[in-house]
């Protein structure tokens, strides 16, 4: 089976690459596992394509979890900071929180792949819950273009999601 | 089956009309029949629908969420930076995007007007887009259309620009800039030649390369040149028109310094969050000032007579 050579020939000198990034055995051995999950839910999901320079594929794949894994650390810090500005009692529990910071996460990935004026159409809409006529008013452009924006947004949005799993 | 894009294209439409206003009936049963008319439309419908509800759900206000967002962005730029600085690995010697081959693909990325771009997901390098512009980005080429970039090699590439062309190793990190009126070269991690208008330059690092109609000279690279990098606007003792050349850069619309105005000093550190503040900011402070024309289109700086 593909991926079970591909593990046998390239693990170590993959943890060897993370390591290089990381500075750190134990992340670096955790993002080599998740790039071989990743690598087994694409089998598993009829999409894992033919691979012929198996170094240069994994090296693609790991950068991108290393970078997902900053995004995450980067947020969560953030994120936890901005609770602590707050009234103690507000405070959501602990597994809310990490919905929230993972909601977080791909609010970051989706933003990343919009304008600037989609990005506000959408933060509108879909964060502040506001609806499409108001958008248009405060922004001063119709709600035909709040609605060409919304659907770049959502599939934004789509494809976020199936990119993360 | 695999989901078709045209499916999810559909979905997406549906949805928003929906969210834009409630369906006549019509509508209604047209949406029902397009549901029906295939599983994959159910499917898709189901992705499209999941995909927002986690949004809709989260408890923080549009401005809680871009306030935690952009300070996470800000201390993972520390971050890559210093990754970057141990990503040079020798073994790494091999151009990898070689081996990918054909799938090459094109990218485009660009900053608007007052705005700064991160793009950390990249294979090639980690690039910082200024304000105003645009990049062109293959498996190992990239393009500068225009403005101005930051960028951190993580493999060998040839970078160019309309005005300037030179080969970049692993782990190299430069700033160039080049508009109609003036190319910069900026060398951050090590010495650098370069072409430019042309002619051949050997740029030292820590020193910046600039190239205008009148000439072209190399200098010890002045604050205000990297300081953008970290969302600042850094200037000591610089007169006031070069200074507000800079500062319009962030923003729409033209501003020119009066002869009278021009020969000011600026010295500081401004935030590029907000570059109006720093205009209104610099008008406080030299209250002999004035400024008068049309915000964001024509506007002009004079000094009381």
């Amino acid at each position: 089976m593909q991926i079970n050579s591909l593990y046998q020939d390239h693990h170590s000198w993959l943890r060897q690459f993370l390591y290089g990034k990381l500075n750190c055995q134990a992340q670096a051995a955790d993002i080599a596992q998740d790039t071989f999950l990743r690598l087994l839910n694409k089998q598993a999901a009829n999409k894992l394509e033919p691979i012929h320079s198996p170094r240069a594929y994994l090296t693609t794949l790991a950068t991108g979890l290393v970078n997902n894994h900053w995004r995450r650390q980067s947020i969560e810090q953030a994120y936890l900071e901005t609770l602590a500005q707050q009234p103690e009692h507000m405070a959501p529990s602990p597994e809310a929180q990490q919905m929230i910071i993972h909601t977080l996460e791909q609010l970051s990935l989706v933003l990343e792949k919009l304008p600037q004026r989609v990005r506000q159409v959408f933060i509108m809409a879909r964060i502040d819950g506001l609806a499409y006529k108001d958008i248009a008013t405060q922004l001063g452009i119709s709600v035909n273009m709040v609605q060409k924006a919304m659907c770049k947004a959502i599939l934004a949005c789509v494809e976020v999601q199936s990119e993360s799993m | 089956m695999p989901l078709t894009q045209s499916a999810i294209e559909q979905a997406v439409d549906w949805y928003v009309q929906q969210e834009a206003q409630s369906l006549s009936l019509a509508q209604k049963q047209a949406f029902v029949q397009w549901l029906e008319a295939d599983p994959a439309h159910q499917k898709a419908w189901q992705q499209v629908s999941h995909s927002q509800q986690m949004f809709s759900n989260l408890p923080l206000s549009g401005q809680q969420s871009l306030g935690t967002l952009s300070k996470a962005d800000q201390s993972r730029r520390h971050i890559l930076k210093s990754i970057a600085a141990l990503s040079i690995s020798s073994w790494f010697t091999w151009r990898y995007q070689k081996e990918l081959g054909i799938s090459a693909k094109l990218a485009d990325h660009h900053a608007q007007v007052g705005e700064q771009l991160q793009l950390t997901h990249l294979a090639q390098a980690s690039i910082t887009l200024n304000t105003h512009s645009a990049i062109n980005l293959d498996a190992n080429t990239l393009w500068l259309k225009y403005g101005e970039a930051h960028i951190v090699c993580q493999i060998a590439m040839v970078i160019s620009s309309p005005h300037c062309h030179f080969n970049a190793e692993s782990g190299d990190e430069f700033i160039l800039f080049d508009d109609a009126k003036q190319v910069r070269f900026s060398a951050l991690s090590k010495r650098f030649d370069i072409v430019a208008n042309g002619q051949k330059y050997t740029v030292d690092k820590n020193h910046t390369l600039i190239a205008e109609r009148s000439g072209t000279h190399i200098v010890e690279t002045p604050r205000h040149m990297t300081s953008w990098t970290k969302g600042m606007l850094s200037v000591s003792q610089m007169p006031l028109n070069q200074f507000i050349a800079e500062l319009s850069r962030y923003l729409n619309g033209s501003i020119r310094v009066a002869p009278a105005a021009a020969q000011l000093h600026i010295s500081g550190t401004f935030s590029l969050a907000d570059p109006k503040q720093i205009l209104s900011q610099i008008l406080s402070t030299f209250p002999e000032l004035t400024l008068n024309g049309v915000p964001n289109v024509w506007q002009v700086i004079n000094k009381k007579p």
